[in-house]
């Protein structure tokens, strides 16, 4: 038996994957996602809505994320900005233009309330929901 | 050399129709990309392998193209435009009840079609560069009003009107205009506070010289509701909120006046007395109450008794849960735009529209003055209809636009 299904494996190697390969770069974008399971969605949106207390821009905001080891955004910065833009147009974002042509994020009176909830662990069924609508489409 | 970060922008960009919003998340997204590349840089790459990091950084353009295109959508709001045609034909429950022998239906039918197409076009049109229109129409208005002036065609209740066709304009038809005007001279940062409290004064003014009360307020409420909102210096705003207060205490007491004990005090009790008459006799669903006990105004003021008395009091309340539905969902939509702008306009149309919705239900109710505040889109006359749509239509405009705001200016 053993035998027979290291021969399998062989041929199989030979012939149908033979083409496929399966690189240092898939290895890793495996853990990747794997490691991002790990994470809380909670913590994360914690995390971004806390870091958003003062102005930021998107670079920022991405780089003391993985300062904090939240791995949500890795390799996939450009959803960043979905998630700002959708915060931003359910009305718990401020943002502006400046002259540099930066775009700086800052929580307004609704977020800040938001984070608040959040902080003290006692965010409604809504708060989270918010979060998921945010970050869909991953 | 910097291909990887033009195909990756170009793929991002494609989803996106509106040139106004592609550049800003253009804008947005390689700015990203070269600062993210200046710090691989830095740490000792090359620039070839920096730039390509920076973009593989990023994840893949297709779907984040699709997902920005989905979310920059521009947007109807539903509610605000199917509440707006169900308060439209409301409306025609009080000619229904009076009976077509005056060709009322007609003028409202045209009236209600005009709302209609003015409601459409300003929702399609950009509300920003109403800004551009500040002189023009602040001239407009003041133009239209000595029109009326001098060559009015009719008088009603004492006030000048011209009548071109089906439509007849009063001075309560020049409130848009000053509207539009305040729009641009809160933004205009060259306006110093003098002259914007001469500006304020000199429709105000006029109003009163030709006597109309509630232009005075409407005008004054108007600007409050926007001067909150304005991202105006401090002092302008200070001082023009000082100039509405006054001009709101001296319209309110020159209007009370008027209606303290004395001489319209037997008129007053009539029509109270009617309207009492009304709703002790008004059933949950009447059809067709007796004609005797009519209100005057039946159409216009008092157009929601006259629904009371003759579809009964669930069709009466119907009518005022649709004019709050606008208003609460205009209020639903204010916390969630950010633009200066946009939030002066709907600022401005909560407060005209709650007013007059407010000041009519007083109305009826015997608690304010009987003045002549028509119910928007219920009472009859072009004024009720279009100025309100006008109103309806910048929100929709503003609200199609939330996420257009930062679209990058040229």
């Amino acid at each position: 038996m053993e035998k027979r299904l290291s021969k399998l494996k062989n041929t199989m190697d030979k012939t149908i994957f033979k083409d496929l390969d399966f690189s240092e770069r898939h290895r890793s974008a495996v853990f990747q996602v794997i490691e991002k399971e790990g994470e809380k969605e909670e913590d994360v949106f914690r995390a971004v809505l806390q870091l958003l207390v003062q102005e930021k821009t998107g670079v920022e905001l991405a780089k003391l994320l993985r300062a904090r080891g939240i791995k949500k955004f890795d390799s996939n910065e450009g959803f960043l900005y979905t998630t700002l833009h959708r915060l931003e147009l359910k009305g718990h974002l401020a943002a502006n233009w400046s002259e540099r042509r930066e775009k700086r994020y800052r929580l307004n009176q609704r977020g800040k309330r938001l984070l608040e909830r959040m902080e003290k662990n006692s965010y409604k069924q809504g708060d989270l929901k918010v979060w998921l609508e945010v970050t869909v489409n991953e | 050399m910097n291909n990887s970060k033009k195909i990756f922008l170009e793929t991002v960009g494609k989803e996106i129709k509106s040139p106004s919003v592609r550049k800003m998340i253009v804008t947005e997204l390689e700015y990203h990309i070269d600062k993210e590349k200046q710090r691989f840089i830095t740490s000792g790459m090359d620039e070839k392998d920096a730039e390509e990091k920076a973009v593989a950084q990023m994840g893949n353009p297709v779907p984040l193209g699709k997902e920005l295109k989905k979310l920059h959508r521009p947007k109807v709001d539903w509610w605000i435009a199917v509440l707006f045609i169900m308060a439209l034909c409301l409306g025609f429950l009080p000619l229904m009840a009076i009976g077509g022998n005056l060709g009322f239906v007609p003028h409202k039918i045209i009236y209600a079609i005009f709302g209609l197409v003015i409601t459409g076009g300003l929702m399609l049109f950009n509300y920003s560069k109403i800004v551009k229109f500040r002189w023009a129409s602040y001239l407009g208005g003041l133009f239209l009003s000595f029109l009326l002036f001098l060559f009015s065609t009719a008088y009603v209740n004492g006030f000048p009107y011209v009548e071109l066709g089906p439509l007849a304009f009063n001075i309560l038809d020049t409130i848009p205009f000053f509207f539009i005007s305040w729009t641009g001279f809160l933004r205009d940062k060259r306006m110093n506070g003098l002259v914007l409290c001469i500006l304020y004064l000199i429709p105000f003014l006029m109003f009163a010289f030709i006597g109309n009360i509630l232009a005075m307020l409407l005008y004054t409420l108007i600007l409050i509701g926007m001067v909150v909102w304005a991202d105006t210096a401090r002092p302008n705003k200070i001082y023009l909120l000082l100039m509405g207060a006054v001009g709101l205490v001296i319209g309110l007491a020159t209007r009370l006046k008027t209606y303290l004990p004395g001489e319209y005090t037997q008129e007053k009790t009539f029509v109270y007395s009617n309207i009492q008459e009304v709703f002790t006799h008004a059933n949950w669903l009447g059809m067709g109450g007796d004609q005797a006990a009519g209100v005057p105004e039946a159409h216009t003021d008092l157009a929601l008794v006259t629904i009371i008395q003759q579809f009964g009091w669930l069709t009466g309340l119907f009518t005022v849960i649709v004019l709050f539905g606008l208003l609460v969902r205009m209020l639903f939509i204010f916390p969630r735009v950010n633009d200066p702008l946009g939030k002066v306009l709907i600022g401005g149309a909560i407060t005209l529209l709650a007013f007059q919705t407010f000041y009519n239900l007083g109305m009826i109710l015997g608690i304010f003055p009987l003045v002549g505040v028509p119910l928007p889109f219920i009472s009859y006359g072009s004024y009720p209809i279009v100025f309100n749509a006008i109103m309806l239509g910048l929100v929709l405009s503003v609200y199609r636009r939330t996420s257009t705001f930062h679209a990058i200016k040229e």
